[in-house]
């Protein structure tokens, strides 16, 4: 845990060293629902979070999350991620765009707009929790399990204001750590679920959709 | 959940669909300048609202606050809570069901009197069964849960303001050592807001 903060602290640091003048260190606070797709659960979960971006460079923002996410398991188990990370939004276009009126200066400040789509790539890194367990008494199973992540994909914003947008991505979350999945077996029409927990790396991944809105409310630096 | 993934699509492309024709980009904000109807800058409300739960008898009423603030010309962060009534979940499958959320909302209108809206918020719900609806007592539990809504407040009186509006509450609870149970529930609510604005003049209408 201290590794993380110091590595936070440290490329805080950094960002000002590397961001343009022009277009970084604009801060967005932000919330999200995500949809985990595809899971060893079978079924989709839902899950709710928070976000901050700090944009380092012309085409370049970053993306600092969280998640909690519960999936149903085909009514006999829950399956809870939590998931901490980063990732790196590299914009396919630039969001803004800079207009001057007739007669203004050529030093005169200009107006900001904004492209109504800006879609763009990701990809990045995470913490994440796993926890099963079965929905049924009285024989209670369950597995847990503390793992890393990458992650990649693509988004796009939807500019709704000056300061607000509105972004849709997918990404697919694959897991670094240990195996941790439940199988649904169904024998004479009784769901019976089991659990299994296997040591040692198993790249295991779900595809992760999620539906975020952003508030732009300071520019850093 | 399948239904929560198609409501994100459908919100996101409605948020889209409107967005589109009306210029909501600071280079379009000179054409107002001429609206004399109050521009709202924060409002908030409490009130009543009933709780339409699929598969479930009886109505839940819950407590209703809300608080929002323009934060672009025609996009508002609110925050909701709705609490539970004790009094009303006789015969329900929860006891305790509150729920948190916060999220935007676009607005049709900017200035005017009457003010259509659509938007989304994501939260969470603490909730709790009924346990002599189930054989045995669960603790209550923490879940996500998204809530997308469309309503309209009319901006009549200086400092005050009526609404209507409908939420609907997509997810599920679950509860230790036992399936987990939809929350997924309509509610309507109304009534009178408090708000404070910029209060050049009085509204073109009403």
């Amino acid at each position: 845990m201290k590794r993380i903060v110091v590595f936070i602290f440290l490329l805080a640091l950094a960002a000002p060293s590397f961001a343009q003048q022009k277009y970084g260190g604009v801060f967005s606070l932000g919330i999200r629902t995500t949809s985990s797709l595809f899971t060893q659960a079978g079924s989709p979960g839902m899950g709710v979070g928070g976000q901050f971006r700090l944009r380092m460079l012309r085409l370049v923002n970053t993306e600092w999350f969280a998640d909690y996410i519960n999936t149903d398991i085909d009514g006999i188990g829950h399956r809870t991620d939590a998931h901490i990370g980063w990732s790196v939004m590299f914009y396919l276009r630039e969001p803004e765009v800079f207009t001057s009126s007739p007669g203004d200066a050529a030093n005169a400040p200009k107006q900001i707009t904004y492209h109504r789509f800006t879609p763009y790539l990701l990809a990045g890194h995470c913490f994440d929790y796993t926890w099963i367990r079965s929905a049924t008494i009285p024989v209670y199973t369950e597995a847990k399990r503390w793992s890393s992540a990458v992650q990649a994909g693509a988004g796009v914003h939807f500019h709704l204001g000056a300061r607000t947008d509105l972004s849709c991505s997918a990404q697919y979350m694959m897991h670094l750590g240990d195996d941790v999945h439940a199988h649904v077996k169904e024998v004479n029409g009784v769901k019976t679920l089991e659990i299994e927990q296997h040591q040692g790396f198993s790249p295991e991944g779900h595809l992760l959709l999620t539906l975020s809105a952003n508030f732009r409310i300071a520019d850093l630096w | 959940m399948v239904k929560q993934f198609l409501s994100m699509l459908f919100v996101a492309g409605v948020f889209c669909a409107m967005a589109s024709p009306l210029h909501a980009f600071t280079g379009a904000d000179k054409g107002d300048k001429n609206s004399t109807a109050h521009y709202p800058q924060f409002g908030a409300t409490a009130t009543f609202a009933p709780g339409f739960m699929r598969n479930q008898e009886p109505l839940s009423f819950y407590l209703h606050g809300q608080a929002f603030v323009f934060i672009d010309k025609r996009v508002s962060l609110r925050g909701d809570a709705f609490m539970m009534l004790p009094s009303s979940n006789d015969g329900h499958i929860f006891d305790m069901h509150h729920t948190f959320s916060a999220g935007p909302s676009l607005h049709f209108t900017h200035g005017q009197a009457v003010d259509p809206y659509i938007g989304f918020g994501v939260g969470f719900s603490y909730s709790q069964l009924k346990p002599t609806l189930i054989s045995y007592e669960t603790a209550p539990a923490v879940n996500p849960l998204f809530m997308p809504h469309i309503g309209c407040r009319v901006f009549a009186e200086q400092w005050f303001y009526f609404f209507a509006e409908a939420n609907y509450n997509l997810g599920k609870h679950f509860p230790e050592n036992h399936p987990a149970v939809s929350f997924s529930e309509l509610r309507i609510s109304a009534g009178l807001g408090f708000q404070f604005s910029k209060m050049k003049a009085k509204p073109k209408t009403l």
